[in-house]
């Protein structure tokens, strides 16, 4: 009996002691650090300083994204996929820093991702219900699933201010970019930067300018496939 | 011999019992953690981490709720919010003269910000405010006798914070306790079975012309959903909507607690469930109808107001929505249909005393 109760007494603190520690081994990972210019200037939110292919003066008030399915590229083209979807939100730190496990080091000649989500992420209510998805919803009444971007600021019109509503998301105009750069990942811990050119929404392939195309996207399909196609070279890596 | 073998199997119990997770003690008084039901499509509750929900601090923060024992002046929280206006009042005339329309209560567990200027980040943190002039004028000593003298108050307090003997608390502390009790019983009051939403799940269908205000609100032809979508119906952004072409005195919002340019005219946007209960409308009360609020985004938003939301200077919207008279009195209809008639008849929410 004496024996019993003493191994219970001594169970009794062993179970409350933390669980071994695993060995450690080496894990590869990928942290992306967001970072966010227009041409030459860096991000400053609030302040029209900013001036796009159209000569249309500009500034940031919002920028919120999902990026989705990067994948790296090795030399003989094929791909490692390293992340599913992640929100962003240019105002809010914790969200520019995005760690990834990574399947593969070695040589890489570039990255896809895609500025907004896949169709089978791109549905009605699918994402978890936290603020950020709530709020980046895209009413089903629209197409449903949710906002890609609400890139959204002021410009000069003569002598006011109005604002601009860059909004994308439907499953057509998902942006889908591509980043030539060669790079080599060790196994251990890996870092880059990830640059989107605020101007290159504007341009390249179309002109995007808020005096012809108009200050909101959300309703005109055809600003919606301006965007998404002027989105395909909005990253670089450095 | 068997004395101890007693007190052995004593500790034994003791030492697994300290195992069990912490927020089910307070400093020597077991409390029971208070589930709060999230409703489907809800986001998950901002407690904070200083102040869980246990049904013992919810039951104290109900009285407390009711009771003008907090005051100096017969107020008591519901003095201000009262449940036939969703847990909210029509006007509070602030000591500028200045009418304010009160807020109503509800699904506070999922908000970020607080107050008309989103100022403040935790209902607790406006609650405190409350003791002073011109709300409670509370003498802080005469509230320890109260309290002292009240069996089922030193009861209560003992039960949600281990400490009942008030005299030997400051003033601080007593107002942190009261504040947190009131702050976890007010995070309880959920809103969320609206005829919109046993339209969504589909139980109940909407008539023709709140059909055609749905169709409305959450397209660019009425533009509500950017700010009052989704299951909260706000977004929780500090935003100025277009009130007014050069905001004064409390229309100038946040700025007026920041003094930041950048947040002239700001205000937090409200939810719009229960909003056909909660007249008048915007902060300073200015609207008194729902029909006057949708004729204000229809036809009266200051596009040169300082720091405007972007969505509301639309090119489609420079000169009004241009909705024809039935198009507005269908979205009226649908504001209406966001009623919970159930939150504001429920009974948990209700005077205990």
């Amino acid at each position: 009996m004496k024996k019993l109760l003493f191994s219970l007494f001594i169970l009794s603190f062993v179970a409350c002691s933390k669980d071994d520690e695993p060995t450690p081994i080496t894990e590869k990972k990928l942290e992306l650090d967001l970072s966010f210019v227009s041409g030459s200037s860096p991000l400053q939110f609030d302040t029209i300083i900013y001036t796009n292919a159209a000569g249309n003066e500009y500034s940031v008030t919002r920028l919120q994204f999902y990026i989705s399915n990067i994948q790296l590229i090795k030399s003989d083209s094929s791909l490692v996929n390293i992340s599913e979807y992640n929100y962003v939100d240019a105002r809010v730190p914790s969200t520019l820093t995005q760690k990834h496990s990574l399947p593969e080091s070695g040589h890489f000649i570039g990255m896809k991702l895609q500025l907004g989500l896949d169709t089978a992420h791109n549905k009605s209510n699918f994402l978890p219900a936290i603020a950020e998805n709530i709020n980046m919803s895209w009413p089903d009444m629209m197409g449903g699933g949710y906002h890609f971007m609400k890139f959204e600021g002021h410009y000069v019109d003569v002598l006011s201010f109005p604002g601009f509503a860059m909004h994308l998301g439907r499953n057509a105009y998902v942006a889908n970019c591509v980043i030539s750069h060669s790079f080599d990942l060790v196994n251990g811990n890996n870092k880059m930067n990830l640059v989107m050119d605020l101007n290159e929404w504007f341009a390249n392939p179309h002109i995007y300018d808020f005096n012809i195309d108009g200050n909101s996207s959300m309703g005109d399909l055809n600003d919606l496939l301006k965007l998404s196609q002027n989105g395909t070279d909005i990253f670089t890596l450095q | 011999m068997k004395s101890k073998i007693l007190i052995l199997i004593a500790f034994f119990i003791v030492a697994i019992h300290a195992c069990k997770k912490d927020e089910e003690k307070v400093s020597g008084v077991t409390t029971t953690p208070y589930e709060l039901t999230v409703p489907n499509g809800f986001p998950l509750p901002i407690i904070p981490t200083n102040n869980p929900l246990t049904i013992e601090g919810v039951e104290l923060g109900r009285h407390l709720f009711y009771d003008p024992i907090l005051s100096s002046n017969g107020l008591s929280c519901s003095s201000c919010h009262n449940s036939i206006f969703a847990y909210s009042v029509p006007f509070y005339i602030a000591p500028s003269g200045d009418s304010i329309s009160v807020l109503p209560i509800m699904n506070l567990a999922f908000n970020s910000d607080f107050t008309w200027a989103g100022f403040f980040p935790t209902t607790e943190s406006v609650c405190i405010e409350d003791f002073t002039p011109p709300f409670f004028n509370t003498n802080m000593d005469s509230l320890v006798a109260r309290l002292q003298a009240s069996t089922k108050y030193r009861n209560m307090f003992y039960r949600a914070f281990a400490k009942n003997d008030f005299a030997s608390m400051s003033d601080f502390e007593l107002k942190t306790k009261i504040v947190s009790a009131i702050g976890q019983f007010i995070r309880t009051f959920v809103s969320a079975n609206s005829k919109y939403d046993r339209y969504l799940n589909h139980t109940e269908n909407l008539s023709a012309t709140e059909l055609n205000g749905l169709a409305l609100f959450f397209t660019e032809q009425g533009d509500c959903f950017h700010c009052h979508g989704g299951s909260l119906m706000t977004s929780n952004a500090i935003s100025n909507n277009g009130l007014d072409s050069m905001p004064t005195g409390q229309n100038r919002g946040l700025y007026n607690f920041t003094g930041n340019p950048l947040d002239d005219g700001r205000f937090s946007i409200p939810s719009l469930r229960n909003v056909a209960l909660t007249a008048p409308y915007m902060h300073d009360g200015r609207y008194k109808t729902l029909e006057e609020v949708v004729e204000f985004y229809n036809s009266g938003v200051h596009q040169n107001s300082p720091n405007i939301d972007p969505i509301m200077t639309k090119a489609a919207k420079q000169f009004g929505l241009q909705l024809t008279i039935y198009e507005k009195q269908c979205l009226v209809d649908f504001l209406k249909a966001l009623t919970d008639t159930g939150f504001v008849n429920n009974p948990n929410y209700s005077n205990p005393n």
